[in-house]
């Protein structure tokens, strides 16, 4: 059966490559790259108050001629925002410093000003430049700066990145997730359809072994192209998006799409081995109302889901449960990791077994055979 | 070789094949009948394609639903064309091959060698898309019995194929049976059975009407008063270069039963009780006389005919 089943998978890789099968990949990849890129551009915008995590940067205090004290940060966009030190009264009256973002001078070089990496033209502001000089050393600017001012402590500041919890659940809606769900039933929902349609089932289902071999090559060959969108996929994304721990992040994902692949392929195949004719829509709207909407249901029924183990493996791999909200723990287990990882691994042997034996039992009548 | 004990088979309400009953020993069959008549059904449950709805199926001794080993035996080239049309000749036969469980060397050995039996050597690494149908034909044929397999089956091969096609296709099968093999071949055009087989199962309505020998189904017509199938005419529409010429051949011939020339006197219609005979010899003729032919028909009534009086039979309207 496996020499069968290789034997497929080989031609069927082979006779597959073909222009639209390759355009329905590159957009399949191209997706979840489009949706990243739009959230990293306008990463700059995003509030770091927000966020939580080791976004935080010390930056040098600057005590300009006026005596006020700055603070100047430069992120790596080369937005520069300068900030205030002020002191305000607190609930208890006391007075405390807070820093304020300092609204533009005028005729100045200050918030909101862009420099480019490599750039030697001294700032107007002598904040800036003070600034630019404590972080590039001595020497930053090719003439003096207008002014001058001195560093006089550091203090730590917040970059406007997204909080790390916000990539993983943007890369694991759109990996493992969307392109996996959508290129498996591309391509695995319609294995016993597409032999029918193409007339070519009878030439395979007349060899040894040949129905089981079809499933197997063709579920292989499945899991294949969609592991392919999701390995360049994920790759370009995290390179996009650069989070904290990249290579933690890219291995969680792939593993997740990995596991993904196979579990939600052999459940496919066998929508596609029981339903000859709308086998696809049968598994879109059982994505949809189980994957989807049971999954997030409170209740022991939601462990029956591929999507439950998927999620809690995302947020074990990436050691998210302290992160969580309590109310958020309700949808999630509390099984190791490797639990999930056997419970995915069965379903998907099971599944795989099922659709096995109903391709053999079953009878396929084509509109020849009438 | 094959026992079928009141086989019946139903799509829902349509009946596929109704209440069959033969025993065929190893040796060459052809199963005639008019489109839509069941025979392609009847090729399905023996290959264990269908399962019988009643009835049961022994094909060398083991009913053949979900037996792989008995697939191993049997070599099919089903009526549906191939439709890959970015893979090799070569390829696909191979690939067919290897699922008998060859491995990747012995399968590319046995498929050149099978596609070089149907004269596909010169065109095997081509894609099948840019073959015409009678080359799509041989290819289905070699894919059969690239595994060489004790029983062939094949259902309609000779459609699409020109007469230096048939001619070739002919002679490859003959070989096969000279060789001791045994096989079936389904046709709705019965001089091509004929041609090859001597054994027939005349198959209409899902029912079997008549089976064995020509000669048997010969006598049974005959005492019925009926035409029997060496009598039966076929008729015969050639299209060619020189309409006059091949006429005049013809008739020094001696195989025609009437001559005529239609559509403006570029085709011959032709009548013969010996269309074998005729078709064997016509690409000699055409080769001869350097004749190039646009278009060939054979409605093949003679059938319709012999298929009419064996229904009145077998409703007992012929005493």
């Amino acid at each position: 059966m496996l020499h069968g089943a290789l034997s497929v998978f080989r031609f069927e890789l082979r006779r597959t490559v073909t222009w639209s099968r390759v355009a329905i990949w590159l957009i399949l990849v191209a997706f979840p790259i489009f949706i990243v890129s739009v959230m990293k551009y306008c990463e700059r915008y995003f509030d770091p108050t927000l966020a939580e995590g080791p976004s935080i940067r010390e930056v040098p205090t600057i005590r300009g001629n006026d005596g006020r004290l700055t603070q100047v940060t430069i992120n790596h966009n080369g937005r520069v925002r300068v900030y205030e030190q002020v002191e305000v009264p607190d609930s208890n009256g006391r007075l405390t410093k807070k820093k304020v973002l300092r609204p533009t001078d005028p005729g100045t070089e200050t918030n909101g000003q862009s420099r480019q990496p490599g750039d030697e033209t001294p700032p107007d502001n002598p904040e800036i430049a003070a600034a630019i000089e404590t972080a590039d050393g001595e020497g930053a600017f090719s003439g003096e700066p207008n002014g001058s001012a001195t560093a006089d402590e550091t203090s730590s500041y917040q970059e406007p990145r997204y909080p790390p919890w916000l990539w993983g659940g943007v890369l694991f809606g759109l990996i493992p997730e969307v392109i996996t769900l959508f290129g498996l039933l591309l391509w695995i929902t319609p294995l016993v359809h597409a032999e029918l349609e193409g007339k070519t089932w009878v030439f395979l289902a007349s060899r040894p072994r040949g129905r089981v071999s079809v499933l197997v090559g063709k579920y292989l060959t499945g899991v294949t192209w969609t592991l392919l969108a999701g390995l360049v996929s994920t790759t370009v994304c995290i390179l996009i998006a650069r989070p904290d721990d990249a290579l933690r992040f890219w291995w969680a994902i792939m593993a997740l799409v990995a596991f993904s692949c196979v579990s939600y392929g052999s459940m496919y195949s066998l929508f596609g081995v029981l339903f000859r004719r709308r086998a696809m829509v049968i598994a879109v709207a059982y994505t949809l109302i189980f994957e989807f909407l049971v999954s997030f249901i409170p209740a022991v029924i939601n462990q029956l889901t591929v999507q439950y183990r998927l999620r809690n493996l995302l947020v074990t791999w990436l050691d998210w449960r302290d992160l969580m909200p309590p109310e958020a723990m309700i949808l999630l287990g509390n099984e190791p990791a490797w639990l999930q990882m056997l419970v995915l691994c069965g379903v998907t042997v099971v599944l795989l077994v099922a659709a096995g034996v109903a391709i053999q039992r079953k009878e396929y009548v084509t509109a020849s055979d009438v | 070789m094959i026992e079928l004990r009141n086989v019946t088979k139903l799509y829902g309400t349509v009946i596929g094949v109704n209440d069959i009953s033969a025993s065929l020993a190893p040796g060459a069959y052809g199963l005639v009948g008019p489109n839509g008549s069941g025979k392609t059904t009847l090729l399905s449950l023996i290959t264990g394609q269908l399962r019988p709805t009643m009835g049961s199926i022994r094909v060398f001794g083991e009913p053949p639903w979900n037996r792989d080993a008995l697939l191993r035996t049997i070599g099919l080239c089903p009526a549906v064309d191939v439709l890959f049309s970015n893979v090799s000749a070569l390829d696909w036969v191979r690939y067919l091959v290897e699922l008998h469980g060859f491995g990747r060397r012995e399968a590319r050995r046995r498929a050149e060698q099978a596609l070089d039996q149907v004269g596909m050597s010169a065109h095997m690494k081509r894609m099948i898309g840019t073959y015409s149908l009678g080359m799509r034909q041989r290819t289905k044929l070699a894919q059969a019995f690239a595994h060489d397999p004790e029983l062939l089956i094949l259902d309609e091969p000779f459609n699409g194929l020109d007469p230096i096609g048939r001619f070739q296709m002919t002679s490859v099968l003959r070989a096969w049976i000279r060789a001791g093999r045994s096989l079936i071949l389904a046709s709705h055009i019965l001089h091509e059975v004929e041609a090859i087989s001597p054994s027939f199962l005349l198959i209409r309505g899902g029912r079997l009407l008549a089976s064995g020998p020509a000669e048997e189904v010969h006598t049974m017509v005959d005492t019925k008063t009926e035409a029997p199938v060496s009598e039966v005419v076929s008729a015969i529409r050639i299209r060619c270069s020189d309409p006059r010429l091949l006429a005049r051949k013809l008739v020094e011939s001696g195989l025609i039963e009437s001559i005529s020339f239609v559509d403006n006197r570029q085709v011959v219609l032709l009548a013969t009780c010996q269309p074998n005979v005729v078709f064997e010899r016509l690409p000699h003729w055409l080769d001869e006389l350097n004749i190039r032919v646009d278009e060939m028909q054979s409605p093949d009534e003679s059938l319709e005919n012999l298929f009419s009086s064996l229904m009145r039979m077998h409703r007992g309207e012929v005493s």
